[in-house]
């Protein structure tokens, strides 16, 4: 993982992780799992509305197929952090790269909880954006 | 209103894990990947 990161600068970019938990419970957790990048708190989800983000339904996190790779995923993460009561559950995510000048470059919105794009899809797109000429 | 590609995105606010508020046009100056996760726990 800490490659991945590493190449993200050598593309000439930076990453920035957004999370809704508020500031303190986002304290806490990099207490236990420092990051090679900044990380910041938005729990009006303001910031998830102006990217459109949407969430997602019960029915649809309940799916069969999604239910298989969430335990992928908490097996592969043991322990899994316990629900802390204080974020929506079925807030979805996303991926954006925005170009130096803070225009958006690359949108990925999530479909369902575990849709996420590759990290060589998002490498590309931070080089394509590092590649990109200053607008007048 | 959705943020559309090629739209600016840096007037946001939000705040860094001490709870100070910081503008999302702070972190610019490359290209730079955010990443919006669902939830921590």
């Amino acid at each position: 993982m800490q490659g991945q990161w590493e190449e993200i600068g050598r593309a000439g970019g930076e990453a920035l992780l957004v999370v809704q938990a508020p500031p303190a419970l986002l304290a806490a957790f990099l207490k236990r799992r420092p990051l090679p990048f900044p990380a910041v708190s938005d729990p009006s989800r303001a910031s998830y509305q102006a990217f459109g983000l949407e969430r997602t339904t019960r029915w649809k996190a309940l799916r069969p197929r999604l239910l298989l790779r969430y335990l992928r995923l908490i097996f592969r993460n043991w322990p899994p952090d316990m629900p802390n009561g204080k974020e929506d559950v079925l807030q979805l995510g996303g991926d954006f790269v925005l170009d130096a000048e803070g225009r958006l470059r690359f949108v990925y919105r999530s479909a369902d909880p575990t849709d996420r794009p590759g990290v060589d899809v998002l490498l590309g797109a931070v080089r394509a954006a590092a590649e990109r000429a200053p607008q007048a | 209103m959705t943020l559309q590609l090629g739209d600016r995105a840096g007037d946001l606010t939000l705040l860094r894990p001490d709870g100070a508020p910081v503008a999302l046009s702070a972190f610019l100056g490359k290209p730079l990947l955010v990443i919006f996760l669902r939830h921590l726990a």
